[in-house]
């Protein structure tokens, strides 16, 4: 139990010098660009598609849904702030967050894990490298371009699944529609989702980068911590987002 | 400067190195020299700490007590900092290769000459063509480490530990996993590259046979100490009964 207890604090003590190695670099600019746009578009291709997907997809469903039940108040023209508002606050940060964990983070945790356990991150250690700016930085700040970007596209694309919906099932006027969106909007509700998927950006590259970082065990260990990268990015995203909805209420009202 | 003692043409230095890992004590008081442009094995079977002591050689372990000097600078005192321009003066050679998956061949070679040098890119891609003529792949540059065979993955990851005109190469367990054949094919390379190039090579090893093809002098490990060493026809002789037993297979 104490054993436990005191692993487990090393694990958190280490991880947090991890970050704090990562971010120093950031800081200093100590970054190499051309890695950073392989990532970028890595991680891109990898999660654009599935993303769009899910998005559209929830974005159609929460419109359904949203339908029934405003229409038991005969209030069915404001399923447009509906939608949009959940999408933006809520929804898309917390939706992209997941998907890109499941997709990006995976890869990035399963990749660096072979890398470790192939010994090629010694091997850039022995060609006089510091494996942390090379392998590293490169991810980590690639998932703080990649995420937020795709954030605000699910945002679209969900919006765009409630207008099929809406103007398809619900009999709303196309334009009107729209222009319920974008006046619901405000910046607040904006900014209140780019806040969170940004902190969720942070995580995630964080988590995934250190379990593959630290991966041992062979191709077992691949598949042991890049699950757990997985399952660490899910818990920190969920639970993060419960106490940055009430600091987002707290700091700009609601 | 340093004195003119009678050790002064030693290259690496190895002195009273120890290392446990919890209760196992895996080195214990190893002490050995390399002269320049020497060849030498050091063999021991799995699990005696041949990779640790490897390591330790260029700062990925930290010893408990002891000091390694390669070619003038004492590893074993050296900032994080300052061990990573040492280590680009120090060739090593993996057991597991440790190419990079995600670059071809010759980008593998490359990237040290990218990372350390002011070399163009043409003298970059003359550089590459050069060390992969010498390793025997002049064809290879262009695929993927996933595409090759184990040998050949050996011969392109010694060519970029040596690459960078390295005058200490390290190679743990070259031809582990390798057959008959191929394992020749590289301890010979080994041995020629290193010679042809003014390199001071240790390479560890449990195989017996290679082991004597490749190097000048072999050492033998056990128990965390050299309990022999020589060429070939010194340890046959020996009378102790680790070495006998190890040699007779
Ligand atoms: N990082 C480590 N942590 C704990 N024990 C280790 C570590 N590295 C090696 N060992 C132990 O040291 C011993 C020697 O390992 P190694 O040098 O890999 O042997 P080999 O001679 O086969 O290369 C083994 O018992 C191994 O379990
Ligand atoms: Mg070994």
């Amino acid at each position: 139990m104490v054993a436990a207890v005191a692993e487990l604090l090393g694990t958190v003590g280490r991880s947090f010098l991890f970050f704090g190695e990562v971010m120093s670099y950031i800081l200093r600019g100590k970054i190499r660009w051309v890695d950073v746009f392989r990532q970028i578009y890595e991680q891109g291709v990898q999660t654009l598609l599935i993303v769009m997907m899910t998005s559209f997809a929830s974005g159609a469903v929460l419109a359904m849904q949203s339908q029934v039940v405003l229409e038991r108040f005969s209030a069915k023209e404001f399923i447009a702030q509906l939608v949009a508002l959940s999408l933006v606050r809520e929804l898309s940060p917390v939706f992209t967050a997941l998907v890109f964990s499941g997709k990006a983070g995976a890869g990035m945790a399963a990749e660096l894990g072979t890398m470790s356990v192939n010994n090629q991150i010694q091997a850039t250690r022995t060609l006089g490298v510091d494996p942390i700016e090379f392998l590293i930085v490169p991810r980590v700040l690639a998932c703080m371009i990649v995420l937020p970007i795709l954030g605000v596209l699910s945002e679209i694309l969900g919006i765009v699944g409630g207008y099929v919906i809406a103007t398809t099932q619900a009999g709303i006027p196309g334009v009107y529609y729209y222009h319920q969106t974008v006046n619901a909007i405000g910046y607040v509700d904006f900014f209140c989702g780019f806040v969170k998927v940004c902190c969720f950006a942070v995580m995630i590259g964080w988590i995934s980068c250190y379990q593959g970082f630290y991966t041992s065990g062979g191709s077992l260990g691949v598949g042991r911590f890049t699950t757990k990268a997985v399952a660490f990015c899910y818990i920190s995203v969920l639970v993060s987002n419960a106490f940055l909805t009430r600091l987002v209420l707290t700091i700009w009202g609601s | 400067m340093r004195s003119k003692d009678g050790n002064d043409e030693a290259m690496i230095k190895v002195s009273g190195l120890t290392k446990s890992f919890g209760d196992n004590k895996v080195l214990d008081g190893l002490s050995f020299e390399v002269a320049g442009g020497e060849v030498v094995a050091v063999m021991g079977s799995s699990g005696t700490g041949k990779s640790v002591l490897l390591l330790q050689m260029v700062g990925l372990i930290v010893p408990d007590a002891g000091e390694i000097e390669i070619d003038g600078v004492k590893v074993t005192s050296l900032t994080e900092r300052e061990l990573l321009g040492f280590r680009s003066r120090v060739g090593y050679l993996f057991q597991e290769s440790a190419l990079y998956d995600f670059m071809t061949v010759a980008e593998n070679l490359a990237f040290p000459l990218r990372e350390h040098t002011k070399m163009t890119t043409a003298e970059i891609g003359s550089k590459v063509a050069q060390f992969l003529e010498y390793v025997d792949m002049p064809a290879e540059g262009d695929k993927y480490p996933s595409q090759l065979s184990g040998g050949m993955r050996k011969r392109a990851a010694l060519a970029r530990a040596m690459i960078l005109g390295t005058r200490v190469l390290l190679c743990d367990e070259p031809t582990s996993g390798l057959d008959p054949i191929r394992s020749r094919d590289i301890s010979l390379l080994i041995r020629d590259l290193s010679k042809k190039l003014g390199c001071t090579t240790v390479i560890t090893t449990h195989d017996v046979v290679n082991a004597f093809r490749t190097a000048d002098r072999t050492l033998v490990l056990d128990s965390g100490r050299i309990v022999a060493q020589g060429v070939e026809k010194d340890l046959r002789a020996s009378t102790d009964p680790f070495v006998k037993e190890f040699l007779e297979g």
